[in-house]
């Protein structure tokens, strides 16, 4: 075994994800052949089967907020590009903008974990446009809430919805 | 979370898998060989990315398994510094502190009352860490989804140097993980998922937040490094 690259490239939950639902559906796919060919599937790797299962398991599990699985997942073939290109003009670097595709940040709170010195680098004002750009993109359960309430009416019957059909 | 590694090896196809493509029979022993497995310096193998490059296969004498050189990507579990994750409590360990797990990694661990919010303590008669804030105490229950930040790592290299000591049959060490990830959850809006993201249906939350920010001021600077 030689190791070329120990991983300078970075991999987003959604593209995990996707490998991971096509090596399983392959699976099941082989066993169901083996099956009509009334052979037993030799070497089924049963390592490989339980960590890509616990892996899909973490990243879509009901319980935790997670942009991948449920009624408001968004689809990260259209998502991802769209998101690099609306939040390109805050010049945030590759692992800000991974982790905002993770973990779908909805509150400056959550903003200022994932961005670095983020109150410094931004004005208020545009704090609020990257939560609004991500909320917009990569959509969420919560209408994103800011302190100052001086926001619009119309946004009060979204949150209601946001509430109700957030409670996952 | 995760990265792609790139690595070359030689995988062995048994005779009895030479009817399956060969890409289907390289794949499965890349799978067989490292899916779950932790490599020293590079994270937990998940699976497979793609294979770059395999060789003609060469037959061993005697036992006919065909020995294949390839270059491959893998799919590798190892989170940045200072990547903020979503995992859930494990246990709570009295003067330790706090295991976190992933479901497909257990190795995290949160020292307290450290890498707690200011001041944590823990609570004998429940078992476990609390976060003492103005507002009352707040537990850190087992199986609560969480957030941290993964502040560094922790290898231990497993491999044998040479047969163990005699005596080590009596004070048998412990064996440790090869792969031990040390995370914080002091910021806001890191720990209980549920501490801050239920606050938007009510005004409770609010002043909450307040009462963290001066303990944090001190903590921050040395963890945003890692972007």
């Amino acid at each position: 075994m030689r190791i070329v690259d120990t991983g300078t490239a970075q991999l987003s939950n959604a593209e995990v994800l996707s490998r991971i639902r096509d090596l399983r559906s392959r699976w099941k796919e082989r066993e169901a052949q083996a099956r009509e060919r009334n052979s037993s599937l030799r070497s089924r790797p049963g390592n490989l089967i339980s960590v890509i299962e616990n892996v899909e398991h973490r990243l879509t599990r009901p319980e935790a907020p997670t942009p991948l699985a449920g009624p408001t997942a968004y689809n990260p073939a259209t998502a991802i590009p769209m998101l690099c290109q609306r939040l390109k003009p805050y010049r945030l670097t590759k692992p800000e903008l991974l982790q905002i595709s993770n973990l779908r940040p909805w509150k400056i709170t959550h903003m200022t974990l994932v961005i670095e010195d983020f109150e410094a680098r931004f004005s208020e004002e545009q704090q609020r446009e990257i939560v609004m750009v991500v909320y917009e993109v990569l959509g969420g359960t919560e209408y994103p809430k800011f302190e100052e309430s001086e926001e619009m009416e119309e946004t009060e019957a979204e949150q209601v919805n946001g509430i109700t059909n957030g409670v996952t | 979370m995760f990265t792609v590694a790139v690595i070359e090896d030689l995988i062995e196809i048994k005779p009895e898998d030479f009817d399956l493509l060969s890409i289907q029979a390289l794949e499965d022993g890349i799978h067989a060989k490292y899916a779950d497995r932790v490599i020293q310096g590079v994270g937990l193998c998940i699976c497979l990315w793609d294979l770059l490059e395999a060789s003609e296969g060469r037959i061993g004498n005697g036992t006919g398994i065909a020995h294949v050189n390839t270059r491959f990507r893998m799919v590798v579990f190892r989170p940045f510094k200072g990547e903020v994750i979503q995992g859930q409590i494990r246990r709570n360990v009295k003067g330790v502190g706090l295991q976190l797990s992933l479901d497909f990694f257990d190795d995290i661990w949160v020292p307290c009352p450290i890498g707690l919010p200011k001041p944590s303590s823990f609570d004998e008669s429940e078992g476990v860490w609390m976060w003492n804030s103005q507002n009352g105490d707040a537990a850190y229950d087992e199986s609560e989804q969480v957030r941290f930040r993964v502040e560094r790592e922790v290898w231990n290299n497993q491999t044998l140097s040479g047969p163990p000591p005699r005596s080590s049959s009596t004070q048998r060490e412990e064996r440790r993980a090869p792969y031990i990830i040390i995370a914080s959850m002091t910021e806001d809006g890191l720990g209980p998922i549920r501490w801050w993201d239920e606050e938007a249906e009510g005004e409770e939350g609010e002043e909450e937040v307040e009462g963290v920010e001066a303990a944090d001021g001190i903590e921050v600077e040395g963890q945003s490094n890692g972007f």
